[in-house]
């Protein structure tokens, strides 16, 4: 999409990675079993209309600790909680109740990040019990949404006008390398958001940017990100910088330890924390089963979610200059996160031009009907 | 004439930008020169010389709200003209004009300035390049 020559090094690297721990058809098959156990089970009291297994099981990428993700489609009430937990032969199984008209619903209408993927995550989900052929609507109605138009143009706006900032920057530092990091985030939110698979969260970004063959795109963003080594050493220092970071930036702003977090599971009260203790979660377990680049992007994707708490929405300063002001120390500890991050050079430029352009040409129907909207 | 350079040494004094009356004369000059490739149709047929175009056009600007935003397209051509050719770089053969036209200025300055009261720096530039207009060999 970017570029069409050849991938060169972390991005062939990162290919490899996600070919290499694709799950095996018989792990598949093993949990495909367990899930229709579990709608067996359910069939004997409630109504069902359909049993899906989403998730990482789903798309074919759950490591050996991954949660069994069941949906089970309810044709009529149910006695059952919502959601219910369960181990079965060593597997956590997860299993979530929703009436069919809720189900549908979620397809009807277009949407944004939260929408899309609540949809695609049935979308692409594979049944183990479905007489009714919803498994097939279900997925024909994800793909059919469309991003919301108007949230789509901002994004893509703020890219464009970024790019004209850092192209009229005469000599490009360290500090232009967080705009272009967040050109790029932007870059592949909307690359995603075109996808069946949607964005579903940063551990799978640019697993899925791979499989939408972007492959290009995920070599800019490995790029931006200044992740050069799948060694493990490098994971480990990039793990090390995000989690130093967090932990000094929950102290300061009175949110309860990471490992506290990850223990609540469910926080409401510190919903956005939470999100970013559970992404470097993810960070590590990603490491945990050897995929190396993709733990040091997540990793330092929670440290950008991190700042990001404590900057205000309508701030126009970087992520850097929001932790400047709430304490120095803190600045020192992110920019040490993206330490290893070159200088960002124009031909990185003209890669996220060409890469906003291709959206924009990709979509011109859908802005320009947008535009119209707009204007009235 | 003027509001440029004195929107300089705005800068320069705010900023601590250490730029002396020749830096900012030169920086005026490239801006119009710019500003006159980029922003005015053809047909106006402004001098490229920078120094005769500092004589005769002075700058008034304004800002008003467009009655539509930019679209995506035009924002897509306005990113790929920073990207390819950024606006901070002055054709080299117009800074050469410019520094012609200052030396010429300069050498003239120098030679009145002992003869006649004190100006303020301003009145100096205006008066350096009313003369560097009449000296360039294009403006002439």
């Amino acid at each position: 999409m970017v570029a069409s020559r050849p991938l060169a090094g972390p991005a062939r690297s990162l290919a490899a990675e996600i070919g290499v721990h694709e799950v095996s058809q018989g792990t598949l098959e093993h949990r495909l079993g367990l899930a229709r156990r579990v709608v067996a089970d359910a069939q004997r009291s409630e109504r069902l209309h359909a049993g899906l297994v989403v998730g990482s099981t789903a798309l074919r990428r759950c490591g050996p600790r991954a949660d069994l993700d069941i949906v089970l489609i309810l044709d009529g009430p149910s006695d059952h909680p919502p959601f219910e937990s369960r181990d079965i032969e060593g597997v956590h199984v997860e299993i979530e109740r929703l009436p069919h008209h809720d189900a549908v619903s979620l397809a009807m209408s277009d949407g944004w990040t939260w929408e899309l993927r609540a949809a695609s995550r049935l979308g692409c989900g594979l049944p183990v019990f479905d007489p009714h052929g919803f498994a097939t609507r279900m997925r024909n109605q994800a793909a059919a949404q469309q991003p919301d138009a108007q949230c789509w143009e901002s994004t893509l706006r703020d890219v464009y006008l970024s790019l004209c900032v850092l192209g009229n920057t005469a000599a490009l530092g360290t500090v232009h390398g967080e705009t272009l990091r967040s050109v790029f985030d932007k870059l592949t939110l909307l690359t995603l958001l075109r996808g069946p698979r949607r964005y579903q969260k940063p551990k799978w970004a640019l697993a899925d940017l791979i499989h939408a063959g972007h492959a290009s795109l995920c070599e800019a963003v490995l790029n931006c990100y200044g992740i050069r080594s799948n060694s493990v050493k490098a994971t480990a220092a990039a793990i090390g910088r995000s989690k130093a970071l967090v932990a000094a930036l929950y102290a300061a702003t009175c949110v309860p330890t990471h490992a506290t977090l990850l223990a609540m599971a469910h926080a409401p009260q510190f919903a956005e924390a939470s999100y970013v203790s559970r992404t470097l979660d993810d960070a590590e377990e990603l490491a945990a089963s050897g995929c190396q680049l993709q733990a040091q992007y997540v990793a330092k994707l929670a440290a950008r979610l991190a700042a990001a708490l404590v900057s205000s929405p309508d701030s126009s300063g970087s992520l850097l200059d929001g932790l400047q002001a709430l304490d120095a120390s803190l600045a020192s500890l992110y920019r040490d996160v993206f330490a290893d991050a070159p200088v960002p050079r124009r031909w990185q430029l003209q890669q996220a031009l060409a890469c906003a352009d291709f959206l924009l040409a990709e979509t011109a129907p859908a802005s320009r009907r947008n535009a119209a909207r707009i204007s009235a | 004439m003027g509001e440029i350079f004195h929107a300089l040494e705005v800068l320069n004094r705010s900023m601590k930008l250490g730029l002396n009356g020749k830096d900012l004369l030169r920086a005026e000059m490239g801006f119009k020169s710019a500003l006159a490739m980029q922003g005015n149709p053809a047909m106006v047929k402004l001098a490229s010389d920078p120094a005769r175009l500092a004589e005769s056009y002075e700058l008034k600007a304004t800002l008003r709200k467009r009655d539509a935003k930019l679209s995506l397209d035009q924002l897509s051509t306005l990113a790929g003209q920073a990207v390819t050719t950024p606006r901070t770089r002055v054709a080299l053969a117009t800074f050469k004009q410019i520094d012609k036209a200052i030396a010429g200025a300069a050498t003239s300055a120098a030679t009145t300035s002992t003869k006649t009261a004190p100006l303020s720096a301003g009145v100096k530039m205006g008066a350096a390049k009313a003369k560097a207009a009449k000296t360039t060999p294009e403006g002439s």
